[in-house]
């Protein structure tokens, strides 16, 4: 469904720029992604926020706290959804976590200062942010609030922007949803006597946030759903698994899935029980597309997040405008990709979302950032400012995170390797910003043997590596594109996020183990 | 002390104002509710400097509502039960027809859910324990144990040589819990928890620099150790600048402090392969490789046996609580002894599935110490061993038990001493290790785990230069 486009003129070229992102359309051309970016929906209309009835109030108080310190702002934020599961003999619905409060924040001249609270009683609320603002006060000393662009004029508009879907999950009744996840989980059970549980999973979830500050009034309603079929299967000794999954901002639609795409989920769970541990040892590498996204995700992802600069964590810093991977490798962060796991309209800072190129040509160009480091370092705010939740921090933090597509066929990147391996479905990686080694756990690898996949697998395979070795090894970039979403990322071992990784096939050098 | 206005929201989410509403909602046959209250304190530095101070209220109810009904799938037999919990913040309460609605939309989710029948814990014959899970230092003003415990980790940090600390995060909650069902269980229980992120990072010859990070949970601000961690973790960092990537290896390998523990509790929620395979809902599914009666490594261990409890009721456990998520009160329980499998934990669902009895919650793990050395687990007198301190992130498949993990820092120990590694990566399979493991006397705890300090695996694989 399409809504229609209202826009306050005053911010008329703030959205155009979102829709230039999304429209018919940069992006394919940018990315080599599939052409497949209908347009962003951007509208103003009432309806059932749950935030609404408060919004009045939060403006007011927002406007006190603007008078007195340099920089204040509120995010209301909330989430409604249900996540489902069906594993044959057992059924489950319930709400995903809902997580609704505000969270106000002021520079009072040498910190940020915030008050978080679930309480969205109006009048509760504006008692609470006035008795803890007035023990508040301006405070010099601290680094200066630099860089902060504010919209000028007159009380702002209210921007409501929201997902585009083809099947809004809320007008699907939940029986339908629960139907067909039993049916897909008996489709997939019914594949092969070896299967001991295929379990179907659905989640949707419509994230409704609110930023109030820096003359901007904006909201959007953010929905993101995910579909996994699950398969384990025995042998009478040990259990295998593997699984599919399917994370986007959309709606129902995610849950297509044809009988071809189970049978290879299966097959692939089968020939599992047949997997050896790989032998170590440093490997010429195919990626798929979700290993590529997760390389990606955690050397130059990272590692290149701004708060982390006046810490004095993150290595890259020194390596601004330098060569750090192959020149034909392309690498960006991108909130505004139409259908992103990891997409929205604008971060928890109020940043409107638009595309960062983090390397270009193999050089680092641009770091992400959230507005307090942008405020240290001028000119480098990007739209990456997340939160958990209203009970956790802001930090700059990825969204869509990918490798820009090269012009070599996937099949011609595996005929090339004499003997390697090709690495599919990344299970899980970590970041080290400062010594720059990587981690990335595939959940298997096929060897190659060649320049044809043998049929004998390895799991699960680690990845390790030194950053710049391992992206300057990369000698060919596949021609394909897919994004893959459905998963969380941390900041070290907490505040999860939902992104998405990506990009092409890539070949380079790695040690596996 | 509570303002009357947070007294007021308190009131719209008490557990009998809901309970009786729940009561009072057609097709609710059974229903839990439990509340909660965080209060949060946070303050994070940048160096010296302080960035942020945070203070956070979060107050909400999880009502879960369970609906009998004829099952749409005759497979099911002649009854099927369902389930599904909503959240309510004090706005959704206090509305009584908001209130009203939530439920019954509630009432008509389970009801479209099927699964075999079971019931809902009773009241405790002997009530429930006492369990301590409040640290009385922060019973008084919390902001200024904050600050104080941030002027201790400064000052830890200084003292240490070539080490700055880089950020540094705490925070401090304070959280009220109670928890009610239709069979008649009401508990209340209070807890405090304090969380410390930093980072140090050291500076070596050439401007070279290096890092540690560490992120610890625990109910108690003693219990963080502050000045001990900080010199241990200045020391880590001193050698991770010095350190180089192992060789490929398969041997002995001594696993140590967060290393071993992160194998029984990886963090991030996960419970792992450990608390997986040990519960009743893995056995229901047939996904658990473990049979009751059974050696847990597929073989007669060859070296020490190893024994895991589930306790609840550790003073100050990070996972301790007088009673779990569903009002089973709080119990210690065997469920590895001597590398058989005892018996599995179970809530009231699958215990009912399986006929066993219900246990209440995974919760701490503690693996019982064994009687070795340090040093003698560290010997290299039949050739090198290594020890790892870090990973970068252990992650083992709950299913298959295998693990791959980088090398975050470790130590080759041999005839010619000890030297720092880091990079590369340890494989191997939680459950089939223990079929050869030297476990040390002395003990280690991340709030969670509890067991020893280290632990020596005859042979696990390093991928190495």
């Amino acid at each position: 469904m399409l809504y229609a486009f209202v826009l306050p003129a005053s911010q008329e070229a703030e959205a155009r720029a979102i829709l230039l992102c999304c429209g018919t359309c940069a992006a394919p051309r940018r990315y080599g992604a599939p052409a497949h970016c209908p347009g962003v929906a951007l509208i103003t209309r009432g309806g059932q926020d749950v935030v609404d009835p408060v919004e009045q109030v939060v403006g007011e108080l927002v406007d006190e706290l603007d008078a007195r310190f340099p920089y204040a702002a509120a995010l209301l934020s909330g989430a409604s959804g249900i996540q489902i599961s069906d594993n044959g003999s057992e059924q489950d619905a319930t709400e995903t976590n809902p997580s609704r409060g505000i969270v106000f924040t002021v520079y009072d001249g040498a910190a940020f200062q915030e008050y978080a609270t679930s309480d969205l009683d109006a009048a509760r609320l504006a008692s609470g942010v006035r008795a803890w603002a007035g023990r508040l006060s301006l405070r010099p000393g601290g680094p200066p609030i630099a860089g902060v662009d504010r919209e000028a004029g007159p009380a702002p508009e209210r921007l409501t922007f929201a997902t585009q879907m083809e099947m809004d999950p809320a007008a699907v009744p939940l029986s339908e949803k629960l139907g067909l996840m039993r049916d897909i989980q008996r489709r997939a059970r019914a594949l092969d006597a070896r299967i001991v549980q295929a379990q179907a999973r659905y989640a949707d979830q419509t994230q409704h946030s609110v930023y109030i500050g820096r003359g901007r009034w904006l909201a959007q309603d953010v929905t993101r759903a995910v579909f996994a079929i699950i398969i384990a299967v025995s042998d009478g000794t040990q259990v295998r698994y593997h699984y599919t999954i399917n994370g986007k901002t959309a709606g129902f639609e995610v849950t297509r899935i044809g009988e071809e795409e189970l049978r290879r989920t299966a097959d692939t769970a089968l020939r599992l029980l047949e997997a050896e541990r790989i032998e170590p040892g440093e490997y010429t590498i195919v990626t798929d597309s979700s290993i590529s996204g997760t390389i990606a995700h955690e050397s130059f992802g990272h590692g290149v997040e701004l708060d982390l600069f006046p810490k004095g964590r993150a290595l890259s810093q020194k390596y601004l405008d330098r060569q750090v991977a192959a020149p034909m490798i392309q690498m960006y962060d991108d909130p505004s990709y139409t259908g992103g796991y990891g997409s929205y309209f604008f971060d928890d800072e109020g940043e409107v979302a638009r595309p960062t190129q983090i390397l270009k040509d193999g050089v680092f160009v641009l770091p992400i950032s959230d507005f307090a480091a942008a405020t240290y370092a001028p000119g480098t705010h990007t739209p990456n400012g997340r939160r958990q939740d209203f009970t956790r921090k802001a930090y700059a933090r990825m969204t869509n995170t990918f490798f820009g597509s090269g012009d070599t066929p996937p099949e011609v990147l595996i005929a090339g390797v004499a003997r390697g391996v090709y690495l599919r479905s990344a299970e899980s990686g970590m970041e080290d910003p400062m010594g720059w080694g990587i981690q990335v756990t595939a959940h298997y690898g096929e060897e190659i043997v060649d320049g044809q996949p043998t049929g004998r697998l390895f799991a699960p395979v680690g990845i390790t590596g030194y950053v710049p070795d391992v992206l300057q090894s990369i000698d060919a970039v596949g021609s394909d594109f897919e994004l893959l979403g459905g998963g969380v990322c941390g900041k070290g071992h907490k505040e999860l996020v939902p992104v998405s990784t990506g990009g092409p096939h890539l070949r380079m050098k790695a040690r596996l183990g | 002390m509570l303002t009357e206005n947070e007294t007021r929201a308190h009131e719209a989410l008490a557990p009998e104002v809901l309970g009786a509403a729940l009561a009072a909602t057609p097709g609710a046959d059974d229903w839990q509710v439990e509340t909660l209250r965080d209060e949060e304190a946070q303050v994070y530095l940048i160096g010296d400097r302080v960035e942020a101070v945070r203070t956070v209220t979060n107050e909400r109810a999880r009502v879960t509502v369970h609906n009998d009904h004829t099952p749409r799938d005759s497979e099911m037999g002649a009854r099927a039960r369902g389930m599904t919990t909503v959240t309510l913040l004090a706005s959704d309460a206090a509305d009584p027809a908001r209130l009203a609605q939530r439920l019954g939309d509630a009432v008509t989710v389970a009801s479209l859910t099927d699964n075999p029948p079971f019931g809902l814990p009773e009241p405790p014959d002997q009530g429930y324990p006492a369990v301590q899970t409040v640290d009385p230092a922060l019973a008084g003003d919390v902001g200024a144990a904050l600050q104080e415990t941030m002027a201790r980790l400064r000052a830890a940090a200084a003292r240490e040589q070539n080490v700055r600390l880089s950020s540094a995060e705490l925070f401090v909650t304070q959280t009220a819990r109670t928890l009610r069902n239709s069979h008649g269980v009401a508990g209340a229980s209070r807890g405090t928890r304090v969380m410390l992120d930093f980072v140090l990072i050291t500076r070596g010859a050439g401007g070279r620099e290096a890092e540690f990070h560490g992120e610890f949970t625990r109910r108690r601000l003693e219990d963080l150790l502050v000045e001990g961690t900080v010199a241990a973790y200045a020391t880590f960092a001193r050698h991770s600048l010095d350190a180089t990537t192992p060789p490929t290896y398969e041997g002995p390998v001594v696993l140590s402090g967060e290393a071993i523990a992160g194998i029984f509790n990886p963090g991030l929620g996960l419970g792992g392969p450990y608390a997986f395979h040990t519960s009743a809902e893995a056995a229901y599914q047939k996904l658990s490789r473990l049979a009751p009666g059974e050696v847990i490594t597929g073989e007669e261990p060859r070296g020490d046996r190893m024994t895991l409890l589930s306790d609840p009721l550790r003073p100050f456990g990070v996972q301790s609580n007088a009673f779990d998520g569903e009002g089973l009160p709080a119990a210690r329980l065997a469920l590895i002894e001597e590398s058989v499998l005892a018996r599995r934990w179970a809530d009231t669902r699958y215990a009912t599935y399986l006929g066993v009895p219900a246990t209440g919650a995974y919760a701490n793990v503690t693996v019982l110490p064994g009687t070795s050395d340090l040093a003698a687990l560290r010997s290299a007198t039949e050739g090198p061993v290594y020890e790892i301190v870090a990973f970068s992130f252990m992650n083992p498949d709950p299913i298959s038990g295998d693990f791959v993990a980088e090398i975050k820092l470790g130590y080759r120990h041999g005839a010619t001493g000890t030297q720092p590694i880091k990079g590369g990566s340890l494989a191997g399979n939680v459950f089939a290790a223990f079929a050869d493991a030297r476990l040390s006397r002395a003990t280690y705890s991340d709030g969670t785990y509890y067991g020893p300090a280290a632990v020596r695996f005859g042979s696990l694989t390093i991928a190495g230069a």
